[in-house]
């Protein structure tokens, strides 16, 4: 993982292409990222696997792996296992944040996002 | 009698006792002489002492003075920052959120025409609605003029049988498509009660094309976790309305073929 000092680097995962496109653009405006684009959740453990990076940004539903079953299959891997996970979902009920703390990710944030509240929480995570 | 012995022994002892308490008084009028110079200068130096204390109190009164002076005009300017800096803590949060909706809006266009494929399109436009403004329950229609019915093109979350064709007729949203103006519940004080189909219809918006309705996208139930609609919405509605027309209708360029009216996206 990166050093303090250098830019974070943070892999942005979501099938939607307008969902992808807003995350990007509230994470390139603050400047101090550095960002991998994923499609879905077995791309974003491929990536992960290979990249390592400081943080993962996460959408729930999507094809091929849901954002859930790749947190649970990266908290397994010895060198994924410690990246933060951030899960950013259209699902809001209670069910689906306790099934996503259950999966083992850091933190949860609800679309629509508000930027000022994920930018809050990345830099909770790593600065 | 004169030159008496006994005589002169007494004359020699009251004279000595005279001179004795003569000296005594000398000595000891000396000693108060003394001792007055003494008390004399030690009043003297007390008088001193205190007119000194007396002027260091004067001047720690006025130093003291003057710091709960200083002291009240810093509180005051503390104050003024503060209620600065919160001023431009709420312009910059006003401005961080004008630059987010911004951003939204942009991201919103560049989707919508981005690409001239049909399914694509209207993928963005069912993302737009679901990540931007917040709804997962949503038809896109396309007005038949010939037919005077809306055709589904797509719909999410909702049972696309019952929306697969509506014919022209009373209700919220052919009340929009004939207006040409957006309905949204709660923001409008139309004449005109939703029909069942209609019930939890959020926003009907009608989607035009050099100033003719082409079409209408309707959302139906906000996501559980969205408290209502905010100013945003609000542009992405005009948004939509103004760029989903224009955005399919430049899919027919690309493909003039008409898609078949079954050919229903979910």
């Amino acid at each position: 993982m990166g050093s303090s000092n250098e830019q974070k680097t943070i892999l942005v995962v979501d099938d939607s292409r307008v969902a992808l496109m807003t995350v990007e653009m509230i994470l390139r405006r603050a400047g101090r990222y550095e960002l991998l684009l994923a499609r879905d959740g077995l791309e974003a453990v491929e990536l992960a696997t290979t990249e390592t990076p400081d943080l993962i940004l996460m959408d729930v539903v999507m094809p091929r792996m849901t954002g859930v079953e790749a947190c649970r299959q990266l908290r397994c891997q010895d060198h994924t296992r410690d990246i933060p996970i951030i899960l950013v979902t259209t699902r809001g009920e209670a069910s689906s944040v306790e099934l996503g703390y259950e999966s083992g990710c850091n933190d949860y944030v609800t679309k629509p996002i508000n930027s000022m509240e994920l930018l809050g929480k990345v830099e909770d995570l790593i600065g | 009698m004169p030159g008496d012995p006994k005589d002169n022994g007494d004359a020699h002892e009251g004279l000595d006792y005279v001179k004795q308490v003569r000296e005594n008084t000398r000595r000891y009028v000396e000693e108060m002489r003394l001792e007055n110079e003494r008390l004399s200068l030690l009043v003297s130096s007390l008088e001193s002492e205190r007119l000194l204390l007396e002027n260091r109190l004067i001047a720690i009164q006025s130093e003291l003075d003057l710091q709960i002076s200083e002291r009240a005009k810093l509180l005051e300017r503390i104050e003024e920052v503060e209620g600065e800096r919160q001023h431009w803590a709420r312009d910059a949060a006003d401005i961080e959120e004008q630059n987010n909706n911004l951003a939204n809006l942009y991201v919103a266009t560049y989707g919508l025409h981005g690409t001239l494929n049909r399914g694509e399109v209207i993928d963005v436009i069912k993302e737009i609605i679901a990540n931007l403004i917040g709804s997962e329950e949503m038809a896109v229609f396309e007005l038949d003029s010939e037919r005077k019915s809306l055709e589904l093109l797509a719909s999410q979350g909702v049972d696309p049988a019952r929306y697969r064709s509506l014919p022209e007729g009373p209700g919220v949203i052919w009340q929009a498509v004939h207006e040409g103006t957006c309905y949204i519940a709660g923001h409008c004080d139309w004449d005109v009660a939703p029909l069942d189909h209609e019930s939890s219809l959020t926003a009907c918006i009608p989607l035009k094309l050099d100033g003719r309705v082409t079409g209408a996208i309707t959302l139906f139930r906000l996501l559980g976790h969205k408290h209502g609609l905010q100013p945003l919405d609000f542009e992405l509605f005009d948004l939509l309305g103004s760029q989903a027309g224009v955005a399919l209708h430049c899919t027919r360029l690309r493909n003039p073929a008409p898609s078949p009216p079954d050919a229903v996206l979910e």
